[in-house]
């Protein structure tokens, strides 16, 4: 059984790699190539050859384990990479080899990260990567009248995700989208008892604590009686989509960037308050480069009186990753210069004074690169929901 | 090289404590874990196992949940799990503890002898001291780097301002601190797979050990929570108008100058 589960897991990183032809075509876009020394192991092809002869080779003890553990974990998962080679070279799911070898390393119990460990056990324990309790996860909702679900039933779940939920600087996000919701009369509710949706552990390679949290949060969809999942962060949202089997047969799930753009259409009018701000939106890797969602948060923004949106440099299908994917939001990964620092350069030379963004950990991201740069007072950190809000006003 | 690690399983240290009626700590709201400075040197007997052979046991004294405790150590890579498991232990205090482990080893095959510093739980770091006595055997504690080599240990311990250098023979008892190593984690397929690993369950009768030999020293007399700190008071205003505040208060009512 073990030598199966590592042979299978062996065979599918060796069939991916091996049709790399070292183009190098990914290095151009791979972000780790901004926030490094950007040496070979610190793009796409490196990383994958690096687990590729590392299992070849068996160099797997020591030092070298630790070396490997530290080239497989510094990949944000943003996809620059896959969407590369899939437009100029031989279309190989970088990612999905990232993550093979990544599980493989937690079975010879080489990763993740020390501190990515404890993200790990508290999802088991807690159902959430930050330790906090269970119990807390709704604290910060102050309107009595939202339903709770299963006790109540609701057409749309707002699943809130783990860091909105826990982070308190995100709960005026989350309170936002009650907001929007509610002035949308849209038949919603929250479930007591949410869980981790679990891409941190799939993406950090804990696959079968994976299955086990897919398994808990089926059931507790299937119970609450909802059709459609509206999700605060676009990994919960990538996670249900594309990692959960046969979801979409079951349920709709959107972010809820799509799903405001298309309630909000016709509607543009509830936007009353003008907003005189120059505002960048900075595109959420899975929303943008893994599910191609890029004009529903434009729309929402440009819905707003008042507002001009200018684009930086790098946007869209070339925009820049925060650094907090691939879960290095639970670690200290060595950089040069932070992604996020750059980001901010980026936004500050178009003049914006909001960076808006759509994804708690991007939020997070640039936060505290907005606080470490001490740009506080002429660049503003916000959500496309709490400037929604801010804008109607009501 | 065959090494012995003495476990204890406690509650999670992020765990929220509420006690019962009866004034006990409420079981049933707490997780449990393997106690983390024990974690330690489970994964330290991992990385000697993994460079000079051999094999590592767990032993552990507990209930019958103690077994899981027991089995993330398998899942980590341990060969062998030993449970003590006894209703005469239910008031098992630290040497209770000792006496019940130094009978277990007496009957085994082993080079070296593991423990954490303590347990976060009672925290009285006194089950290594106590089970190297027992056994004879020499010890050293609080550990933060283990070297071994042809049958001697060689260990050093963070004192304060600099760096304490110890040589022992092996067989030895060596108690380990936070920071020696980083703890390996067990993904979810090993937990699994450790469910199907054997643990020995053995009883104070099999050890040939009675209620009296394994009679507490102490009692616990009563539970209670640390009492809530006072909240700070902040002094606002310009510098001088904040240090003449400061002064009065410190005069007037804390009282000191």
């Amino acid at each position: 059984m073990e030598e199966e589960y590592t042979e299978k897991l062996k065979k599918k990183i060796f069939e991916e790699t091996s049709k790399c032809r070292i183009c190098m075509s990914c290095y151009v876009d791979c972000p780790l190539q901004l926030s490094t020394m950007g040496f070979v192991t610190q793009g796409p092809t490196g990383i994958i050859k690096a687990i590729y002869y590392a299992i070849l080779w068996d160099v797997l003890q020591g030092k070298d384990a630790e070396d490997l553990r530290d080239i497989v974990y510094s990949c944000t998962t943003c996809g620059s990479c896959v969407n590369r080679c899939k437009k100029s070279a031989c279309g190989i799911s970088i990612i999905d080899v990232v993550e093979t070898g990544r599980q493989f390393l937690l079975e010879k119990m080489i990763g993740p990260l020390p501190d990515q460990k404890i993200a790990l056990e508290s999802i088991y324990k807690y159902g959430n990567p930050y330790g906090e309790a269970p119990d807390r996860r709704l604290s910060w909702l102050d309107d009595p009248k939202v339903k709770r679900l299963p006790d109540e039933q609701a057409e749309v779940l707002f699943y809130v995700g783990c860091t909105a939920s826990y982070e308190s600087e995100l709960h005026n996000l989350a309170r936002s989208l009650v907001k929007l919701f509610t002035f949308l009369e849209v038949d919603f509710g929250v479930l007591v008892g949410e869980e981790c949706c679990g891409d941190p552990v799939s993406t950090l390679g804990d696959e079968f604590l994976f299955q086990e949290m897919m398994g808990r949060n089926l059931e507790k969809f299937t119970a609450a009686g909802i059709k459609t999942i509206v999700t605060t962060s676009p990994h919960c949202f990538n996670t249900f989509l594309k990692k959960y089997e046969d979801f979409t047969d079951k349920f709709e799930v959107k972010h809820y960037t799509e799903f405001l753009a298309q309630a909000f259409d016709g509607k543009k009018t509830a936007f009353k308050k003008e907003l005189p701000y120059t505002i960048t939106y900075h595109d959420p890797c899975y929303l943008g480069k893994h599910n191609s969602i890029y004009d529903p948060p434009r729309a929402l923004l440009k819905a707003i009186p008042g507002v001009s949106l200018v684009e930086m440099e790098m946007t869209r299908e070339n925009s820049l990753c925060c650094g907090g994917g691939g879960g290095r939001m639970y670690a200290e990964v060595e950089e040069e210069k932070r992604l996020a620092d750059t980001r901010l350069e980026q936004a500050l030379k178009v003049g914006a004074d909001v960076i808006a963004t759509a994804c708690p950990w991007c939020h997070t991201m640039l936060l505290n690169a907005v606080r470490d740069q001490q740009v506080e007072e002429t660049l503003k950190t916000r959500d496309v929901a709490e400037l929604l809000v801010e804008a109607l006003d009501f | 090289m065959n090494i012995v690690v003495c476990i204890k399983q406690t509650f999670d240290t992020e765990a929220r404590i509420t006690l019962t009626e009866e004034g006990h700590i409420d079981e049933r709201s707490v997780l449990f874990i393997v106690n983390p400075y024990d974690e330690y040197a489970v994964e330290e007997a991992l990385r000697l196992k993994e460079k000079e052979g051999g094999e590592v046991t767990v032993v552990t004294v507990g209930g019958e949940k103690a077994a899981t405790a027991l089995r993330h150590c398998l899942a980590m890579g341990a060969d062998h799990a030993i449970l003590v498991n006894d209703p005469k232990l239910k008031d098992a205090d630290s040497h209770s503890y000792a006496v019940v482990l130094s009978k277990v080893l007496k009957s085994m095959d082993y080079d070296l002898i593991l423990c954490g510093r303590e347990s976060i739980d009672a925290a009285t770091s006194q089950v290594p001291s106590r089970l190297a006595e027992l056994l004879n055997l020499p010890q050293i504690n609080v550990v933060s780097a283990l070297h071994i080599e042809d049958g001697n240990a060689q260990a050093r311990r963070d004192i304060e301002g600099g760096v304490e250098v110890i040589d022992a023979v092996l067989p030895a008892v060596i108690s380990v601190q936070k920071g020696i190593n980083e703890v390996r984690y067990p993904s979810m397929r090993l937990i699994m797979r450790a469910k199907k690993m054997p643990v020995r369950t053995l009883s104070l009768e099999d050890l040939s050990l009675t209620s009296e030999d394994v009679a507490p020293l102490t009692r616990i007399e009563e539970y209670l929570f640390p009492q809530p700190r006072q909240k700070g008071k902040v002094l606002s205003g310009e510098v001088p108008e904040v240090v003449s505040k400061l002064i009065q208060h410190l005069r007037d009512e804390v009282k000191v100058i």
